[in-house]
C-alpha cells in the first residue's frame, strides 16, 4: 500500500512540474557544495558573546582551569541551590578525569537517571546564539540534557564556534555521520503557554549551568 | 505639463471637494488638469469579490479614458493601486489590452506621492491650526509606498502639529465590501482604530483614501467624538471650512 | 472530516462579545507583535535571509522529487524506514498499524500541526490507543476537548483560572497542591503529570518542522523539551511531516533556523533545536530503537502545479497570524478547522474544498500586512483573491451580494447613466440627511448603520460638477 502511495506522490509531483524535469544535477551540486546564506554578525571576542548570550538565555556561567575546580565549582552550585548532592555524569576524558568526594553520590547513566542534577559535557558552543550542542552517544545518552531539574555541561574554552554553521562542519570533520540525537540547547526548559507568562522549567530542566574550562 | 484626475467613484460620489481640492493643489504646481467625463470605478469591488468578468470590462473601459495620458492621478492609494498593481493582473491574458495595462500603469499615481515625488512639492501654502493625525491606509502603505510623502506635506502646514497614530499600520476595517459583509468585525477594527485616534488627543484625523475616512467618520460621529475627518487634499489645499466628512452644516 | 468553517460568521460575532477571549488575544498579540519586532530590531540581515530562504524553498520545491528520494534513501541508511500517505486515512492507518505493531497502549505527542489535519489523534483513539499531548498548549486543549486555536501557541484563548480548572479537574491523586492558582504552579503540575507519561509511553509521535535531504535528519523546534523527551525515550518514534517541509542542506535548515523563532515568537532561537537522524546506534546508551518518518502529501503535490505554489514556502511561525487585524479580533476556534488566520484562509479552502471554506477567504480587507511580515515572502493577499475567483466561478457568493455587485458594475460600465444615477441619489440622500451631515439608516445597509453613521454626500457628481465648472469658465480646458 505504501509503496503505490509513494508512487503516486511522486508521479502527481512529477505531473505538477509540467514540462520541466529538473535534472539531477542541480541537486548533487548542491548537496556537494552545501552552500552558506547570510550570517549574522558576531563580535569579534567569541567567548565573551557566547556568555553575554547563555546568561540572556537564563543560563548561568562559572569558570574553572582543573578538574578540581570543576568538582568545586558544581559542589558549589549544587549548595546554593539548596538540592541534594546526587548526580548522574556522562563520560567524556574530562568527566573521566574528575574525583568526587564521599559526599556526592555519582551516577553512571545505565545506573539510572532520575537524579535530580546530570553533568555532561558539550561538543560544542555556539556564540552566535548562546547555544550548547549535545551529540547522542555511548557515552552520552540524550535524556541526560532533559530529564534533570538541573542540567549542568561543561564547554571546554576551544570548543566555541562562531556561527551554527560551523557546528556542521565540525561533526563533519569529527564523526562518521550525523548521530541520532544532535542538541542545539540554549538554556533550560521554558513555556509561555499559560497566559503569555514565561515559565522555566516546562517539561526539561528548570535550571542550566555552564562550566568553561581550559 | 498635462494630467488627468481620476476621481474614483466615492469622491465622485460623496465627496466632489476632494475631487476640487486635488485639482486645485494640481494647478498651484503647474499642471493642467483634465477630467475625463468617461471615468466611472476603477473595478476593485469586482475584482475583490472574484468577479473576474467585470473586473475586466471596467478595466478596458478605465483604461480606453486615461490612455493617453502621461500622467492619471488618483486622490485614493487604493483606486491607485488598482490601476498601478493590479490592471496589468486583471488583464494578464486580453491579447490587446495586457500591453496597454502594464504601460498605462507606470504612469499612474497616487496624489500626495505625486506631489512630492514627481513634481517635488515641498509645501502648499495652506495652514492649518491643531494637532493633527494620520492613517496610513493599507493600499497606500504597502501598494503604492506612500507614507512619508504625506507627512512631508502635512508638517510643512504652518500650525500643523502632526502626532503619530499608534497602531498605524493596522487596517481600519473598511476594506470596501468587507464592511458590510463581516460587520462585527469590521466595527471592531474601526473602534480599536478610533480608540487610537482619541489617545492621540488630535482634533482631526487625515487620510488618502476616501473610504476609510468614511469608516473612519461613520464610526465618530456615532459614538459622538468632537474629531474632524478630512481628506489629505482638503486640508493641503486648505479646504477647511467645508463641513467635515460626517459634520454637520 | 468534520469542519466548522461555514460557521465563521456566527462564530466571529461569539468571538468578539467574549470577554474572556478577548483579553487573552489582546494579551497575547501584543507580546508576539511587540517581540518580533525586537528581534528583527537586532537583526540587520533579516532581509537577506527572506531572499535567501525563499530562493532555497523555491530550489527544494522545483526539485522536490529528487530531494524526497534522497531524504528517503538517507533515513533508511541510518536505519530508520520512510512511509508515504496521499491523504490523512492513509497517514492515520500507517501510524495506528506502527503502534499496533510495537504493541502500544500509551502515545505520547509533540504538537504537530500535520497530526491535526489528518486528524490523527481521533484515528488513534478510535484503535483504542491512549494519547497523551505532551506540549503543554496541546495537553491544555487536549484536557478541554478543543482545537488549537494557534498554531504556534494552541491554548492561547484560555486563561490561567480557566487552566487551573481544567488541572483541578482532570489531575487526582495525592500531593497536588489545591486550589491551583500561579503559573509557576500550574506549569510544575503538568510537568509532574506528563512525566510520568514520558516514562511510561510505548511509543513517541511528533511533528517536524523540516526535514534534510543531506542527512535524513528531522528537526524538532521547541522551548519545553517535550518534543525531545517524547522522542527520546520510547522505544518507537514516529515522525509526521508533510512533503514540503524537505530541505537541501543542514546550511540551508541554519537560514530557514534564522527566521523561524524570531518571526514565531521574537527569540533568535528556541530553548531547544534538535535533530533527530535514525534509530539509536548499538553503541548508543537510550534512544528509540525505531525511527518512522510518515510523509503526508494531502493536496500539496497538486499545489505545486497551480496557483497555490508560493504557500507552499510556509514555514509554520505564525506571525501572519499575529499580526492579522481579522485573527486578532476573533481568535483562532472562528476559523473552524486547524489552520486559523491568513495562512489559514488559503489553506484550508485547499483542503477541505472550497464549498466549505471559501468564507475565510472571503473574511478579509486584503490589508497584506500578512505578507509584510511573512518571512517566506508568501503573497497571501493574491492567493486568497484567487480563491475568491474561484468562488464567484462557482456560484458560491450569496444571490443577494452578487446581484448587488452585478447591477454596480452594469452601471459602471455605463458611463453615461452613471453620471446621471451619481447625480441624482448623492442629491437625494444630501437632501436626506439634511444639516445633520449625516444618516443613520440606509436601506440594505444595515450592516453598515448598526454600528456607525453614514457620511451624507455632498450632493451632485464631482465630474459633473467639473464639466459644469468648465463650461461656465468658457475655456476648453
Amino acid at each position: 500500500m505504501s509503496n503505490s502511495s509513494r508512487e503516486r506522490i511522486l508521479s502527481a509531483i512529477r505531473q505538477s512540474q509540467g514540462s520541466q524535469p529538473a535534472t539531477g544535477g542541480e541537486m548533487t551540486d548542491r548537496l556537494k557544495t552545501r552552500p552558506r546564506g547570510p550570517l549574522t554578525s558576531v563580535a569579534d571576542d567569541l567567548e565573551a558573546a557566547l556568555v553575554d548570550r547563555l546568561r540572556i538565555a537564563a543560563c548561568t556561567v562559572a569558570y574553572a582551569s582543573s578538574a578540581a575546580e570543576i568538582v568545586s565549582e558544581i559542589i558549589q552550585w549544587l549548595q546554593r541551590q539548596g538540592t541534594d548532592m546526587k548526580l548522574v555524569r556522562s563520560a567524556s576524558p574530562m568527566l573521566d578525569s574528575m574525583s568526587w568526594p564521599e559526599v556526592v553520590d555519582v551516577r553512571h547513566p545505565a545506573e539510572g537517571m532520575d537524579h535530580n542534577t546530570t553533568v555532561s559535557e558539550a561538543f560544542c558552543a555556539i556564540a552566535e546564539t548562546g547555544s550548547l550542542v549535545k551529540l547522542s552517544s555511548d557515552a552520552s545518552p540524550t535524556a541526560l540534557n532533559f530529564l534533570p531539574d538541573n542540567f549542568i555541561c561543561l564547554l571546554q574554552r576551544q570548543r566555541i564556534v562562531r556561527h551554527i554553521e560551523d557546528v556542521w562542519d565540525l561533526i563533519r570533520k569529527e564523526q562518521a555521520g550525523m548521530p541520532r540525537a544532535v542538541n542545539i540547547i540554549t538554556g533550560p526548559s521554558r513555556t509561555a503557554d499559560v497566559e503569555q507568562t514565561i515559565q522555566l522549567g516546562a517539561h526539561g530542566p528548570r535550571r542550566m549551568h555552564v562550566i568553561i574550562y581550559s | 505639463m498635462r494630467v488627468a484626475l481620476f476621481a474614483t467613484c466615492l469622491v465622485d460620489f460623496m465627496r466632489p471637494s476632494v475631487g476640487f481640492a486635488a485639482a486645485k493643489l494640481l494647478q498651484q504646481a503647474g499642471c493642467t488638469v483634465d477630467v475625463p467625463v468617461a471615468q466611472t470605478c476603477c473595478g476593485q469591488p469586482a475584482w475583490n469579490n472574484g468577479d473576474a468578468n467585470n473586473a475586466r470590462h471596467l478595466a478596458r473601459q478605465m483604461i480606453d479614458v486615461f490612455y493617453d495620458y502621461d500622467y492619471v492621478i488618483v486622490p485614493s492609494g487604493s483606486c491607485a493601486g488598482m490601476l498601478r498593481h493590479h490592471y496589468p493582473t486583471v488583464l494578464a491574458d486580453d491579447p490587446d489590452y495586457s500591453l496597454k495595462a502594464s504601460e498605462l500603469a507606470v504612469r499612474c499615481h497616487e496624489l500626495t506621492g505625486f506631489l512630492v515625488d514627481v513634481l517635488g512639492v515641498t509645501s502648499t501654502g495652506a495652514t492649518f491650526d491643531g494637532r493633527l493625525t494620520w492613517h496610513d491606509s493599507c493600499s497606500c502603505l504597502r501598494e503604492m509606498q506612500v507614507s512619508q510623502q504625506p507627512r512631508q506635506l502635512l508638517t510643512s502646514l504652518p500650525g500643523c502639529e502632526l502626532v503619530e497614530l499608534p497602531d498605524n499600520e493596522v487596517c481600519c476595517g473598511f476594506g470596501g465590501t468587507f464592511s458590510v459583509k463581516f460587520p462585527e468585525i469590521s466595527t471592531r477594527m474601526v473602534t480599536d482604530k478610533v480608540d487610537a485616534i482619541v489617545a492621540t488627543g488630535a482634533a482631526t484625523v487625515a487620510a488618502a483614501d476616501l473610504g476609510c475616512l468614511l469608516n473612519i467618520a461613520g464610526r465618530i460621529s456615532r459614538r459622538e467624538l468632537p474629531i474632524r475627518v478630512f481628506h489629505v487634499a482638503e486640508l493641503l489645499a486648505g479646504m477647511t471650512d467645508t463641513p467635515a466628512i460626517g459634520e454637520e452644516s | 472530516m468534520k469542519t466548522n468553517t461555514r460557521e465563521f460568521p456566527q462564530r466571529a460575532q461569539e468571538a468578539l462579545l467574549d470577554e474572556r477571549l478577548q483579553a487573552a488575544l489582546g494579551k497575547a498579540r501584543g507580546g508576539f507583535v511587540d517581540k518580533r519586532r525586537a528581534a528583527l530590531d537586532e537583526l540587520p540581515e533579516f532581509e537577506q535571509l527572506r531572499l535567501a530562504a525563499r530562493a532555497i524553498k523555491e530550489h527544494t520545491l522545483s526539485h522536490l522529487e529528487e530531494y524526497l528520494l534522497q531524504f528517503e534513501s538517507e533515513v533508511e541508511s541510518s536505519g530508520g524506514q520512510v512511509h508515504w500517505a496521499t491523504d490523512p486515512a492513509e497517514a492515520c492507518d500507517i501510524a495506528v498499524s506502527l503502534c499496533r505493531d510495537a504493541n502500544a497502549q500509551l502515545i505520547a505527542k509533540g504538537k504537530t500541526m500535520v497530526g491535526e489535519e489528518i486528524g490523527l489523534n481521533e484515528a488513534l483513539e478510535a484503535a483504542k490507543l491512549r494519547v497523551v499531548e505532551t506540549d503543554l498548549g496541546e495537553y491544555i486543549i487536549q484536557l478541554a476537548d478543543e482545537p488549537p486555536s494557534h498554531i504556534i501557541a494552541p491554548a492561547v484563548h484560555k486563561s490561567r483560572g480557566e487552566i487551573a480548572e481544567l488541572f483541578e479537574s482532570h489531575h487526582h491523586g495525592e500531593g497536588f497542591l489545591r486550589p491551583l492558582e500561579s503559573v509557576p504552579d500550574i506549569v510544575d503540575e503538568a510537568r509532574r503529570v506528563l512525566r510520568d507519561e514520558f516514562l511510561a509511553a510505548d511509543v513517541g509521535i511528533t511533528g517536524a518542522n523540516m526535514l534534510i535531504a543531506e542527512t535524513g535528519s528531522t528537526v524538532l523546534v521547541t522551548n519545553e523539551g517535550n518534543g525531545d523527551l517524547t522522542s527520546s525515550l520510547p522505544p518507537v518514534h514516529i515522525v509526521i511531516a508533510s512533503i514540503e517541509k524537505v530541505v537541501p542542506t543542514l546550511e540551508d535548515t541554519t537560514i530557514l533556523l534564522r527566521l523561524l523563532a524570531r518571526s514565531a515568537t521574537g527569540q533568535p532561537i528556541t530553548s531547544y533545536t534538535s535533530f533527530f537522524t535514525g534509530p539509536k546506534r548499538s553503541s548508543d546508551l537510550g534512544g528509540p530503537e525505531q525511527f518512522h518518518v510518515v510523509l503526508v502529501d494531502n493536496g500539496r503535490s497538486q499545489m505545486l502545479g497551480n496557483a497555490y505554489r508560493d504557500m507552499l514556502r510556509c514555514i509554520r511561525c505564525g506571525a501572519c497570524l499575529n499580526h492579522c487585524p481579522v485573527y486578532g479580533a476573533v481568535g483562532g476556534h472562528a476559523y473552524g478547522w486547524v489552520y486559523p488566520g491568513p495562512m489559514g484562509s488559503v489553506l484550508t479552502p485547499l483542503m477541505i474544498g472550497l464549498g466549505d471554506g471559501h468564507v475565510l477567504a472571503d473574511a478579509s480587507t486584503l490589508c497584506g500586512r500578512c505578507e509584510d511580515v511573512c518571512p517566506m515572502s508568501i503573497p497571501l493577499p493574491r492567493m486568497l483573491r484567487e480563491h475568491r475567483l474561484q468562488s464567484h466561478h462557482d456560484g458560491l457568493m450569496k444571490p443577494l451580494a452578487r446581484g448587488a455587485l452585478g447591477f454596480w458594475a452594469a452601471i459602471a460600465r455605463r458611463p453615461r447613466l452613471y453620471r446621471w444615477l451619481v447625480e441624482r441619489k448623492s442629491r437625494l440622500l444630501h437632501r436626506i440627511a439634511g444639516k445633520r451631515g449625516y444618516l443613520r439608516k440606509v436601506p440594505m445597509a444595515a450592516g453598515w448603520t448598526n454600528s456607525r453613521d453614514l457620511p451624507a454626500p455632498q450632493g451632485g457628481s464631482f465630474v459633473a460638477a467639473w464639466q459644469q465648472r468648465q463650461k461656465n469658465e468658457g475655456s476648453g480646458k
